[in-house]
C-alpha cells in the first residue's frame, strides 16, 4: 500500500529529476561564480577604503603634532618637565594668580 | 556510498562538484517528493528543492554533524517549504496547527495532478488534518523516516511526533475502511 500510494497522484514532467539536476547545478556555478565575482569586488572596495584611511592619518600626523606643541610651555609643570628644574609650590601658585589675571590659564582642551 | 566519504568529497574544493552531484543523485527524488507534499504543486515544490540545494551547497562547509547529512537536509528542505508557504499565505507566521484551507484548491489548481478514487479519499482526509499532522504522517507513511529524523527536522519533540503520527495513522485506517466496507 505504502509503495503504491506512494506519489497519491502526483506526477512530475517527463524527464523531471534528470532536468532538474542540471538546473540546480546550473544555479550553483552561477551562484558561485556570482560570489567569487563579488569577493573580488570587495578587494577592490577594500583597498579603497585602506588607501583613503592611509592618507587621512598621513594627513592628520603633523596636524596632531602641531597640537602637542602648542601645548604651554610657560607652564610651571610642562617647563619643569622640560628643564629638568625643581618645582615649588610657591612658584606654582604664583604663576597660576598672575595667569588668572591675565586671563590665560591653559586648562587644556 | 557511506556519508562520511561523501563529506569528505563536499568538503574538498577540488571534488566539491563531484561530491554535489553524488549527493544530487541520492537525495533528489526524496527531498523532492516530502517537499511536494507540503507544498503541493509541482512547480512550487520545483522552487523549493533548487532554493534548498543552493543551500545545503552554501552551508555544507558549516554543518556540524550534529546530525546525519540527510536529516540536515531534510531539515533545510522542511524550513524552505514552511517559509515557501508563509510567502504564499503572505502571513508573518504560518499557523501549523491550523490546516491548509487551500489544500484542495491548490491540488486540483496543479496541470501534474491526476488521482485515482482512493488517492483522492486520502487526500480529503489529510486536507482535514493541522499542517503539522499532515508533515508528520507524510514524513512517516510515504518518506518512511524514523520518528528520531522527524523529530530532528520538524524540531518537534520525538514523543509528540509518534503521538501525533498514531492518532493519524488510527484515523485514516478508519476512514479508509469505512469507504472499502
Amino acid at each position: 500500500m505504502n509503495y503504491h500510494y506512494n506519489k497519491l497522484g502526483l506526477k512530475v514532467p517527463k524527464d523531471y529529476f534528470k532536468r532538474s539536476r542540471e538546473e540546480i547545478l546550473g544555479k550553483i556555478n552561477l551562484k558561485e561564480k556570482q560570489s567569487n565575482k563579488n569577493h573580488k569586488y570587495s578587494y577592490y572596495y577594500l583597498s579603497i577604503a585602506a588607501l583613503f584611511i592611509g592618507t587621512l592619518i598621513f594627513y592628520n600626523f603633523p596636524l596632531n603634532n602641531q597640537n602637542l606643541t602648542e601645548i604651554d610651555s610657560n607652564s610651571p609643570i610642562i617647563s619643569t618637565l622640560i628643564s629638568g628644574e625643581e618645582i615649588t609650590d610657591e612658584y606654582i601658585i604664583e604663576f597660576y594668580s598672575e595667569s588668572i589675571v591675565l586671563n590665560e590659564i591653559n586648562f587644556g582642551k | 556510498m557511506k556519508e562520511g566519504d561523501l563529506l569528505q568529497l563536499l568538503r574538498n574544493p577540488d571534488l566539491k562538484d563531484k561530491g554535489f552531484k553524488l549527493l544530487i543523485d541520492l537525495y533528489q527524488e526524496k527531498i523532492y517528493w516530502m517537499i511536494r507534499k507540503m507544498v503541493l504543486s509541482h512547480d512550487s515544490a520545483n522552487d523549493v528543492l533548487q532554493e534548498t540545494y543552493i543551500r545545503v551547497f552554501k552551508g555544507i562547509d558549516n554543518f556540524k554533524e550534529k546530525s546525519k547529512l540527510s536529516t540536515w537536509i531534510y531539515r533545510i528542505a522542511y524550513n524552505e517549504s514552511i517559509r515557501f508557504l508563509k510567502n504564499e499565505s503572505k502571513m508573518k507566521k504560518i499557523e501549523l496547527d491550523s490546516k491548509d484551507d487551500n489544500y484542495s484548491k491548490k491540488l486540483f489548481a496543479d496541470s501534474f495532478f491526476d488521482a485515482d478514487n482512493l488517492s483522492l479519499k486520502f487526500h480529503q482526509i489529510l486536507s482535514e488534518l493541522s499542517i503539522r499532522q499532515r508533515n508528520i504522517f507524510n514524513m512517516k507513511y510515504f518518506d518512511e523516516l524514523k520518528f528520531e529524523e522527524i523529530a530532528k527536522i520538524t524540531d518537534i519533540n520525538i514523543n509528540t511526533v509518534k503521538s501525533v503520527y498514531y492518532s493519524v495513522e488510527k484515523k485514516i485506517k478508519k476512514e479508509i475502511n469505512e469507504l472499502s466496507l
